[in-house]
């Protein structure tokens, strides 16, 4: 339970360091916290239920797009200010330095079952990005058409 | 020389000026850290909300190409090469994206976005120390995430604002890939040397901290992002970059260890 305690804290901070780092407005942040935290949820719940590294990653960046989306049109923003920092404590940075690490100690086999996880949770992530993205365009148009058929009807 | 033709007025037929006021904001647009598919559709919607009878935009992260042909025959075709490297602003992304709607529903006028365009050029949210103290933070918060203690913490936090305030340097071992060479040599560096003074106490955990900082996120996701949308070009190169970062990355760190592998 501990362990997701820091999880929790740790990517809150990231997300919401990295939303200054790259300069993100004040009005933004809100957002950016609400999302990060979900998305922290998600992946917690998604490691406590023994899901696989790809199913973890993939889901919590669909949860992540696909609230970010929802955000921006709450907050008036584009859907990046918010996406990009709630993204980034999905970044597979610890499988990536274990990769350099194990290369340098000589230890080629653990070093390449890391550089495939740093490959699974980068494709999990572009997944989930990616299923946001299909979902999220076909309600817009689905919304979109709605609203045309409601004003020919008025008309 | 990139310079004077950015602030060159935009005189000459109107073709001419919609088109160069439509490629300035997704210049900036695209240097902010934007994707491919929002400077193309910002372009399209200024010159088509402007009057254009036809627009084609063409990008790529380092090149803009557009031509735009108006109701009464005239014709416009310009390109930008964005030489300078990307540097995240989200802030200036936000206030392009407002100047464009704000140009698409008429609610100002081609001048009067040219001289917004010009003052969001400079504009940040807040003071760069706010960034550096973002860095820290988000760095110490990384490392507490991968198992680091509040020690580790606080050295990562220091090691982020040192690549911070180097990232934002000008210098001949600070250009293209050159880079995230250099800032992952000195962040892996500083990791080891911290832990040997006794500042932290796990090098694994302060190194994965520090390592979020330099990874290329921005480029993956944009890169994905273009891809989704059909920007096979674009997205193809911005994930060649992502990899090639991750490349230089894993040489910088291990460059590092090599060096001071003594102190572990």
């Amino acid at each position: 339970m501990s362990e997701y305690v820091y999880i929790m804290i740790g990517s809150i901070l990231g997300a919401m360091g990295y939303a200054l780092l790259v300069k993100a407005s004040v009005k933004s942040l809100c957002p950016i916290f609400i999302v990060s935290t979900l998305g922290a949820v998600v992946y917690c719940v998604c490691d406590s239920l023994e899901f696989s590294v790809f199913a973890a990653h993939m889901f919590s960046a669909f949860a992540v797009c696909i609230l970010s989306e929802i955000s921006a049109r709450l907050w008036r923003m584009p859907a990046v200010v918010i996406m990009f920092p709630s993204l980034i404590p999905l970044v597979p940075g610890r499988p990536l330095y274990l990769a350099v690490s194990n290369i340098i100690n000589s230890n080629y086999s653990a070093a390449f079952d890391s550089g495939e996880t740093t490959l699974l949770v980068a494709s999990g992530i572009a997944g989930g990005m990616i299923i946001s993205m299909v979902i999220f365009a076909t309600v817009n148009t689905a919304i979109l058409y709605v609203h045309k058929k409601m004003r020919k009807t008025k008309a | 020389m990139e310079q004077t033709v950015i602030n060159a007025p935009c005189t000459g037929a109107d073709a001419d000026i919609i088109l160069c006021t439509a490629l300035d904001i997704g210049q900036h647009l695209l240097r902010n850290g934007s994707e491919i598919s929002r400077v193309e559709n910002t372009i399209e919607r200024i010159c088509t909300a402007l009057g254009a009878a036809h627009v084609e935009a063409f990008v790529i992260p380092s090149l803009i190409a557009a031509s735009v042909r108006m109701n009464d025959g005239s014709y416009s075709e310009q390109m930008r090469h964005v030489k300078k490297g990307i540097s995240m602003n989200l802030y200036r992304i936000e206030q392009l994206n407002t100047i464009s709607r704000q140009l698409c529903s008429g609610a100002i006028t081609v001048t009067e976005a040219r001289q917004k365009i010009e003052s969001v050029k400079r504009l940040d949210p807040y003071r760069p120390l706010v960034s550096h103290v973002g860095a820290a933070i988000f760095v110490a918060g990384f490392t507490l995430f991968f198992g680091g203690t509040w020690l580790d913490a606080f050295s990562g936090g220091l090691i982020a604002v040192v690549i911070s305030i180097l990232s934002g340097f000008e210098a001949p071992f600070t250009k293209g890939m050159m880079k995230p060479f250099t800032l992952s040599f000195v962040a892996g560096s500083l990791s080891v040397i911290l832990c040997f003074l006794g500042i932290g106490r796990d090098v694994d955990a302060v190194a994965i901290g520090t390592i979020m900082q330099v990874i290329p996120g921005l480029s993956f996701w944009t890169g994905v992002t273009d891809m989704v949308n059909g920007n096979l070009i674009s997205g193809a190169l911005r994930l060649l970059q992502a990899l090639l970062t991750a490349v230089m990355i894993a040489l910088g760190y291990a460059m590092a260890f090599l060096v001071f592998g003594g102190l572990m």
